[in-house]
């Protein structure tokens, strides 16, 4: 049964604005609308609907893991192959690194609560938003 | 004839012209490139929610979901999409065309047209024909952020759960293609007339190699179409707005193509006027002498 999991698959990760990932990966992590859900080779096919939270990618060939940051969409499985649409995902990994610096420490500042800058700059992020980006960056190993 | 100088300051005239066409040229072209990227990155978006959406309506068991069932409001909802500058051609004189065929349409059948508006050349044209406009769209510029998207689609989705509106359709200028844009009417509202608009525009190939029934579903069917409907509607808003402002830009490059083209035109014959008549002048200022010179 393991071997049958062991290996690659197409990952597919869109949203209305563009294609953010187009790979070969041999696990993938997404945020169910019930809780994490983990999809392996030869998952058998599935449709879930998505909620708020960290979508990870391993075994990418030739790169890292990937982190993004999903909110609500669609997970699509069938035939070796994950098509994951979704509303709006966010990746530390794909923005230029002044504007991640920028949008993590924004993330830090709703998270550690200081009211006095959020009222000033407006309310960007959820709070619970705001705490899986900076959770997300962790993971990643990206830090202000 | 027109004097030297006034020929001059025609010329200057049709040279500032000139430059100001341009720029407004080359600004919508700058906008146009930039909607036009984000359009074609999101088509593989629109097909695999065609997918979706066709696996869902072809499933055994059909889903019965108020968005998905015509209710019995005779009130009906109208987003009309236009400009809030002029100078495109013909592009908001298209959508005030399908305005008062709405508008023909609503009293014909004793409807109810409540409508919604972005841009101040179609909010300007319902004023001037005494229409009602519930709301404004003027908070934003162009294209709705994500936020703001689901706020719009949320409200019309509630309106139409409750019974408010029976019908939700967008008035839009569509971009087919850069050589092909048309003003149109888009149902969104029953869900089902946008299945048929994104399975039809879809480039996919049908049938699928799996059915409905073929998938594991997480959460039960019902909330996955509820889900997914909310999904298409804010999609295809957020598509609407789009193709709009991609047809607006591209209907005022040609326009001030056209005008810039036609400056340069006016620039040379008025130049050719200008020599003609600058020779003439000097030819009679020279019989002027050379008759002075005879005559002593």
């Amino acid at each position: 049964m393991v071997s049958l999991s062991v290996g690659t698959f197409k990952c597919v990760l869109m949203t209305p604005e563009g294609t953010l990932l187009d790979c070969k990966a041999s696990a993938v992590t997404l945020p169910g609308h019930d809780g994490s859900l983990g999809i392996l080779r030869n998952h058998a096919p599935m449709l879930c609907k998505l909620g708020l939270g960290i979508m990870v990618v391993r075994g990418v060939v030739d790169s890292n893991d990937s982190y993004y940051l999903l909110e609500g969409g669609f997970a699509r499985v069938s035939q070796n192959s994950l098509t994951v649409l979704a509303y709006d995902a966010i990746s530390l990994q794909g923005m230029a690194e002044d504007k991640a610096r920028d949008t993590l420490a924004r993330a830090n500042e709703i998270v550690v609560g200081n009211a006095y800058i959020r009222r000033q700059k407006g309310q960007e992020f959820s709070s619970e938003k705001a705490r899986l980006l900076v959770k997300m960056a962790e993971m990643s190993g990206f830090s202000l | 004839m027109a004097s030297i100088r006034q020929i001059k300051h025609r010329q200057q005239a049709a040279e500032n012209i000139s430059k100001v066409t341009g720029t407004m040229e080359t600004i919508s072209a700058v906008r146009y490139r930039h909607h036009y990227k984000k359009w074609v990155e999101g088509l593989d978006f629109y097909d695999n929610l065609a997918r979706l959406a066709y696996l869902t309506v072809t499933a055994e068991n059909t889903i019965k979901h108020p968005l998905l069932i015509a209710n019995d409001s005779r009130c009906h909802a109208l987003l009309v999409i236009g400009s809030d500058r002029g100078l495109c051609g013909a592009y908001n004189s298209n959508i005030n065309r399908l305005i008062d065929v709405h508008v023909k349409m609503a009293k014909r059948f004793s409807r109810q047209l409540k409508v919604y508006a972005k841009g101040v050349k179609a909010v300007n044209y319902l004023n001037h024909r005494g229409i009602e406009i519930t709301e404004v769209y003027d908070d934003f510029d162009e294209v709705p952020s994500v936020e703001r998207t689901q706020g719009i689609a949320e409200g019309f989705m509630e309106q139409y759960s409750a019974g408010q509106i029976g019908r939700l359709s967008i008035v839009y200028t569509r971009f087919f293609s850069t050589a092909s844009q048309r003003a149109q009417t888009l149902s969104i509202l029953p869900v089902a007339e946008l299945i048929d608009d994104l399975t039809t525009r879809a480039t996919v190939i049908w049938p699928w190699e799996l059915n409905f029934e073929d998938f594991i579903l997480s959460p039960d069917e019902n909330e996955i179409f509820e889900s997914l409907a909310g999904m298409m509607i804010r999609t295809a808003i957020t598509g609407c707005f789009r193709e709009a402002a991609l047809s607006e830009h591209l209907s005022r490059i040609i326009a001030m193509r056209n005008a810039t083209d036609n400056a340069l035109e006016m620039i040379e014959s008025l130049g050719r006027e200008y020599n003609r008549a600058r020779q003439g002048q000097i030819t009679g200022e020279l019989l002027d002498i050379v008759g002075g010179s005879l005559g002593n």
